[in-house]
This record gives structure tokens, C-alpha cells and sequence, in this order.
């Protein structure tokens, strides 16, 4: 099993390489599958989940463009699936334990993408606490909580993990524009309404836990 | 980045300042206006400097032609005789502001001499005849439109 | 000799930045307006593209990572889609302008009308893309491109008042008769042009495609600090060189032939001929650089296997691709465009893609997850966060400059 330890998942995992045990190429982590009680069980990848992340009002445009590209074909947007059991190491790719001759299938299997996860607007306490920009996963595939704050997905770029990376100038700036962000621990969600919004119990964020 | 809700609404916006921005120029530039003396003779100097320019090259390769291959000079001689009278060409399809006629007609003829001199040249070049001839006529006129591009820097009169 | 070839990456990657046929003209057209009153430009581009190739180049050999991947990681597919259709439009437009440029340059010796040798220009570029080794391709090409310092020669024969040259460089001393606007526009296109996208794209693919390791990291800081150096050397002995041919003559350059005036100057027929391989060897290089770097890019954001590495038949896709896009720009060619305007064009894309792409290179070199203890010292984070200001203005400047000026008419 390759997925280990507490990571971020938007930074850490989505839109890196996929490679095959023979070091060839396979795709890019276009999305992530989570189970219903958002568990990692597998990667996503195909123009049927990258063009819906592209987002605002482009996403979805060209999602349908290209689904009605060729209407006949049922399992259009359906992308394709690679379970989590065939990672073997996350690194600065995702290499699997298998070649990569056959191995994607379209199939997407119950629950959510983390995709669709982030970027959904919080609220605490009648007010409005910000969008989820990351999603905080333990023992290597549960997700734990979630990084909320004003900015676009994985807009942290890892300046939330130490002081001291640089350049200065960025990690100022980044630090700056995410001086609101915080964290919600999972026990903390209260219903999350796919689509629209996370109903959290807490009326304020509490500091990111450490990863590891 | 920004949020969703902001990208809709400023989208719209910044589109609608383009246009307004960008349409007008555009539309003027579909019909042949009068242009005023200023950029008349704006248009007018850049044209004569751009042909001074290929006069002076083509007066440059002539006094060197022993140091370049011939399909080296053809080209060069070529390429600027094409220069040359798209310059000249692009200025006579100015409409000339009243108060500029007179130097409209100047210009515009001594620019056709000056590219269909470039044309001889071409010529000679081709059917590899004594160049020599050529390289004190190619000097003079660009230093008549040396004068020339000089003098209409300023308003006429 | 086996060191030599070692550092032809980097020599042929600054050849696609300084030396393309679109530099060779700017270069030219530079020196016979302003002398080397816009030297320090060069200079100034040659410091920063040094300082982002070392990073893109370290994280490569670090982690395997080519830039692509990088942008593609840090700044999501939206923002990534929108470097990429910015980087295409210089990397596509410059690759059109190269095979029409190597076309130019054999209707030099030729005297066949370029449009003719499209055709055949783009066969061979293709199949050198297709089937040629990844080394063979940067040894031969990179090596002949330096035939250019030939021009470097020249201005040392001709025997210029070396210290009008200095004085002009020193002092910025602009020729009275260009306005400021103008001199900041063909600022703007050399820093632009030195700073380049394709330039780290190739640059950090190239060293993927040679399977650097960390301990190449010695390796590809030679080629860095070799490569880009000459190549701003060539860029400023063609400035240098037409300030003194063409610049008293009063000529405006604007096409090769102008070029490379100053060396049959300097040194007749012999000299010309060693002028016209090296343009020759430039524009097919950066041919086959920005060819290359449209197949990469897009391949890294997309995630489909890319390389020469493998047989083109296991990276089916991106040879789809490279063989597209070689059709695409005879299709532009043969309309008979002038290969030199088109490269002027694409100054407008370069504004959106040169901050998108330096940005990730910066934040991932920094990055302890990636790149252990090879992450960025002081030096290169004090110089990377500077140039980042540079290209951010740059960018901004862009294409306003461009329109006021007229594209510095």
C-alpha cells in the first residue's frame, strides 16, 4: 500500500504523474475517488474528470462539449479508474505496482470525487468561514478534516508545512493572503450538501494540525 | 484566483472595456479617412526611411559584391526591391490631408524612382552585368532621401 | 571532447533563446539602431534565465519532474490550461517562424524562393523529431550553431572604437534620434526573448530525456552556465557587429541577408559561408527545440508518455503531436508569411506565459518534499524572487509597448 502517513491530499496528490512499474508514463491524477464516508479508494483520471475541475464557468462548458462530441457512447463521462491498491509509492509521482498495458478501465466506483469536495463554501455558525482549498487525509487514505480559506484549491502550496521555505517573497505573500485559513476537523462536519455547501458546528477555524 | 462569485461579475466587465477600448480604433480603421498633417507625416517619413534604408543596403551590397556569394546578393537585392515597394505602395493609398498635396506628390514619386531603381539593379544583379555604375546612383538618392525623410519631420511651409 | 558534447544542452537550449531567427534580426536591427545601448538587457536576461534553468534543471535531475509537471502541480489544470495556451502561442508561432527561418537561410545559398524549401525543410525537421537520438540531435545541432561566433570575430577584425562601444553599453547612451518608447520596446523583446518559456521546458525535459540524477546536478550547472552565457555573447557580438557595418549606413535591418552584412565585411566569402551554416545550425536548433517543447508541454499537462527516451511507437500520442504541428506550420508557411513577423507576434503570448511558468519552477525548487537538501540557497532564491518582479513587469509591459510603438516602428 502506497499511500501512507497525514498528507494534504489536494497538493500531494492530484494532477501528479502516474507511472507504470516500468517507469512509462500513464496519466495524471486528473481527480481522486472517495468513498461515501470519504475514504481514498482510488484514482481518477480522463477529460471526464479534468475538464469539470477546470471550473467557473469553463468547466462545466466544455464538459458538455465534449460529452455531446459523441452522444451514443454511454460511459462518456465516466472516467477512468486505477484502485488504490495498485499504488505503490507517492512521491513526486505515483508509481504503481503493475505495467501499464490494460490497466485503465472506465468504472467509477460509489460515492465522491475529492474534486467536487473542493472549492465548496463553509458555514459555521450562520456565517460564512471560507471554501475548502485542501483536504487533510490520515493513515495514508481517511480523510481527517478539511484546510479552509479564501483561495483556489491547493493555493497553500505547502507553505502551511515550515517557517523557513523559501523564497521569503512567496512564502510572505502566500502566508498573507492565507492569514484567515485554518482547519475543521471531521468530527466538527456536520452534513456536507454535494454541489452546494459544508454545514460545519464550529462558529471559527482552529489551527492546521501538523502533517507528517 | 479570486472567488466564483467575483470572476462573474468582473468577467463581463472587463470584456465590456475591451470592446470599448479596442472597437473604435478597429471601426476607423475600416474606412479610408483623412489622416491629420501630424500622422501624414509620420506615415510619409517612415516610408521614406524604411526605403532610405533598403537603397543604403542595396548600396552596401553593391560596394561588397566580391565578398557575397551571387544567390546571396540576388536575395539581398530581391528582398529589398519587395520592401521597397511595399513601402512606397502603402503610402500612395494614404489619403494626404489638403495641406500636404504638394509634398504628397513629392514623396510619393520619388519613392516609385527610388524602387524602380532598386528593380534595375535587380536586373543587372541577375543577368550579372558591371554593377559598378549603380553604386554612385544607389548613394545619391539615398542621401536625397535622407533630406527628404529629414524636411518632413516638420509641418510644411 | 565527451566534455564538450556533456554541455550541448545548454548551448543548444540558449540558441531557441538568443540566437533564433527572430533574435538573429532583433539582434541586428538592435545594433544598427541603439549600438549596445541596450546591452545591459541582454546581460540582465542572460543572469535570469541562468537563475530559473539551474532550478527547472535541479529539480529535474532531483526529482525527474520536467517544468510542465510542475505547473500542472502547483497551479491546478485551470491556471495550467491557461499557461499552456499561452506558452503554445510562443512555442508554436516560434517553431512556424524556425522552419521558415532555415528556409531563409538556405535561399541564401540557394537563391530558391523560401516558400519553395518549406516543404523539404519541414520533412527533415520532422524526421529528425521522429527518428533521431536525443544526443546526436543537440551534439551536431548545438555544435554547429556556434559557427555564429564568427560575428564575434568579425567585430574584433573590424576594428571598432572600443571605447565608443563601452561607453555606449556602460552609459545606455541611446542614439538621439529614438524615443524612449522605443527603446523600452526592444528592451522589453530581448528580455522577453532571452527569458523565454521553451527554453526551461527543453531545457529540464532535455535533461529527463538524459536521465540526470542528483549527481549530474555538477553537470547541468555547466551547461547552464556555459550555454546561456555564449548564448548572450552571439546575441551581443550580431548587435555589436551590425552597430558598426550597418549602423553609419543608416540601414534598418529586417531581413538575414542584412545580417550577416558585417562578416562578409570582415571576411569576404569564407566568412559568410561560416555565417550562413551557423544560421543555418540556429534556426534548425531551435527548430527542433521548440518542436520539441510544444510535444512536451502539452504531453507533461495532459500526463501521456513523452520522449525520445523510448521508441516513438510507446509515446504514440506525443509523436501524433510533433508530427501535427510540423504539418500545421507548413500550412502556415506556404501562405507565404514572413517567417521574422510571425516570431514578433508572439511577444503577446509570452506576457502570460513567462510568469505562469517561472513561478512553480521557484516555489517547487523550495520545496523540502521534493527536493530534500537540493532545495534553492539565498543566492538562487534572492536572484528568483528578483527576476520574478522583472518578468512580472515585463509582462505587464508587454503589449502596451507594443501598441504604442507600433512594434517599434
Amino acid at each position: 500500500m502506497g499511500l501512507r502517513g497525514s498528507y494534504d491530499a489536494a497538493l500531494h496528490l492530484l494532477d501528479r504523474q502516474i507511472v507504470d512499474s516500468d517507469d512509462l508514463m500513464v496519466a495524471k491524477v486528473d481527480d481522486v475517488a472517495l468513498s461515501p464516508d470519504l475514504e481514498i479508494v482510488g484514482l481518477l483520471c480522463g477529460p471526464a474528470v479534468l475538464l469539470p475541475r477546470l471550473g467557473g464557468r469553463l468547466g462545466p462548458k466544455v464538459k458538455d462539449f465534449w460529452e455531446r462530441m459523441a452522444p451514443e457512447q454511454a460511459d462518456r463521462s465516466t472516467p477512468c479508474f486505477i484502485p488504490v491498491d495498485a499504488i505503490a509509492e507517492v512521491g513526486s509521482e505515483v508509481r504503481l505496482n503493475r505495467v501499464r498495458q490494460h490497466l485503465l478501465v472506465r468504472h467509477e466506483p460509489p460515492g465522491h470525487r475529492l474534486g467536487d469536495l473542493l472549492g465548496l463554501p463553509v458555514r459555521g455558525g450562520g456565517r460564512s468561514l471560507g471554501r475548502v482549498i485542501d483536504v487533510r487525509v490520515r493513515e495514508g487514505r481517511r480523510v481527517d478534516g478539511l484546510v479552509v480559506g479564501r483561495g483556489g484549491p491547493g493555493s497553500l502550496l505547502g507553505y502551511d508545512r515550515r517557517r523557513d521555505q523559501g523564497p521569503w517573497l512567496v512564502g510572505a505573500v502566500v502566508r498573507w493572503r492565507h492569514r484567515h485559513t485554518g482547519y475543521v476537523g471531521r468530527a466538527d462536519v456536520l452534513s456536507i450538501d454535494w454541489g452546494h455547501g459544508v454545514e460545519v458546528s464550529v462558529a471559527g477555524l482552529g489551527d492546521l494540525p501538523p502533517t507528517t | 484566483m479570486g472567488n466564483r462569485a467575483d470572476m462573474r461579475t468582473t468577467a463581463p466587465r472587463v470584456l465590456l472595456a475591451l470592446v470599448l477600448l479596442v472597437g473604435p480604433p478597429l471601426l476607423a480603421g475600416c474606412a479610408p479617412g483623412t489622416p491629420d498633417a501630424g500622422a501624414w507625416r509620420a506615415d510619409a517619413s517612415r516610408a521614406t526611411g524604411d526605403v532610405r534604408s533598403e537603397v543604403a543596403t542595396v548600396g552596401l551590397a553593391l560596394r561588397r559584391h566580391d565578398d557575397l556569394f551571387d544567390s546571396y546578393l540576388q536575395t539581398m537585392v530581391v528582398d529589398a526591391e519587395e520592401a521597397a515597394g511595399a513601402a512606397a505602395e502603402k503610402l500612395s493609398a494614404v489619403q494626404p490631408p489638403t495641406a500636404e498635396l504638394e509634398r504628397h506628390e513629392e514623396v510619393t514619386s520619388t519613392l516609385d524612382d527610388a524602387a524602380s531603381l532598386l528593380s534595375e539593379v535587380r536586373i543587372a544583379v541577375v543577368r550579372h552585368e558591371p554593377l559598378t555604375p549603380y553604386v554612385g546612383r544607389l548613394t545619391a538618392t539615398a542621401d536625397e532621401l535622407d533630406g527628404l525623410e529629414q524636411r518632413l519631420r516638420r509641418p510644411a511651409g | 571532447m565527451k566534455k564538450l558534447l556533456g554541455i550541448a544542452l545548454g548551448v543548444l537550449t540558449a540558441i531557441g533563446g538568443f540566437v533564433d531567427i527572430g533574435d538573429l534580426v532583433t539582434n541586428a536591427q538592435v545594433g544598427a539602431r541603439f549600438g549596445l545601448s541596450l546591452a545591459w538587457v541582454v546581460m540582465l536576461g542572460v543572469l535570469g534565465i541562468c537563475v530559473f534553468a539551474e532550478m527547472s534543471g535541479r529539480v529535474a535531475a532531483v526529482s525527474g519532474r520536467a517544468t510542465f509537471d510542475l505547473v500542472r502541480e502547483r497551479l491546478g489544470p485551470r491556471m495550467g490550461l491557461l499557461n499552456l495556451v499561452g506558452s503554445m502561442g510562443v512555442t508554436l508561432l516560434t517553431f512556424v517562424a524556425e522552419i521558415g527561418g532555415v528556409a531563409l537561410a538556405l535561399q541564401l545559398v540557394t537563391s530558391v524562393n523560401h516558400v519553395l524549401l518549406v516543404p523539404a525543410v519541414a520533412l527533415l525537421v520532422w524526421l529528425i523529431l521522429w527518428r533521431g537520438r536525443f544526443s546526436v540531435m543537440e551534439d551536431v545541432l548545438g555544435l554547429l550553431g556556434l559557427a555564429l561566433v564568427v560575428f564575434a570575430v568579425a567585430l574584433v577584425h573590424l576594428g571598432p572604437d572600443w571605447s565608443a562601444l563601452a561607453h555606449e553599453w556602460l552609459t545606455v547612451d541611446k542614439p538621439g534620434e529614438e524615443s524612449w518608447s522605443t527603446w523600452a520596446f526592444y528592451a522589453v523583446a530581448l528580455f522577453g526573448a532571452a527569458m523565454t518559456p521553451y527554453e526551461v521546458f527543453f531545457f529540464s525535459s532535455g535533461g529527463v530525456e538524459e536521465k540526470w540524477t542528483a549527481k549530474d546536478i555538477g553537470l547541468m550547472r555547466a551547461n547552464v552556465l556555459i550555454g546561456f552565457p555564449l548564448g548572450g555573447l552571439l546575441s551581443l557580438a550580431i548587435a555589436g557587429s551590425a552597430s558598426v557595418v550597418l549602423g553609419p549606413e543608416g540601414i534598418t535591418v529586417d531581413t538575414l541577408g542584412q545580417v550577416g552584412m558585417p562578416v562578409a565585411e570582415a571576411f569576404g566569402k569564407i566568412g559568410l559561408a561560416v555565417a550562413i551554416l551557423g544560421f543555418v545550425a540556429a534556426t534548425f536548433g531551435a527548430a527542433c527545440e521548440t518542436g520539441l517543447s510544444v510535444g512536451y508541454s502539452v504531453a507533461q499537462y495532459f500526463g501521456w508518455q513523452w520522449g525520445k527516451y523510448v521508441r516513438p511507437d510507446v509515446a504514440a500520442r506525443f509523436h501524433l503531436l510533433l508530427g501535427g504541428v510540423t504539418l500545421l506550420a507548413v500550412a502556415v508557411l506556404v501562405t507565404s508569411v514572413d517567417p521574422i513577423m510571425v516570431t514578433e507576434m508572439s511577444v503577446v503570448f509570452s506576457a502570460v506565459a513567462l510568469p505562469l511558468t517561472y513561478f512553480p519552477i521557484l516555489v517547487v525548487a523550495n520545496d523540502h518534499d521534493y527536493m530534500g537538501e537540493h532545495v534553492n540557497g539565498r543566492l538562487a532564491n534572492g536572484l528568483g524572487s528578483f527576476y520574478l518582479v522583472v518578468v512580472g513587469v515585463a509582462a505587464a509591459l508587454a503589449i502596451p509597448l507594443m501598441i504604442w510603438t507600433r512594434m517599434g516602428a
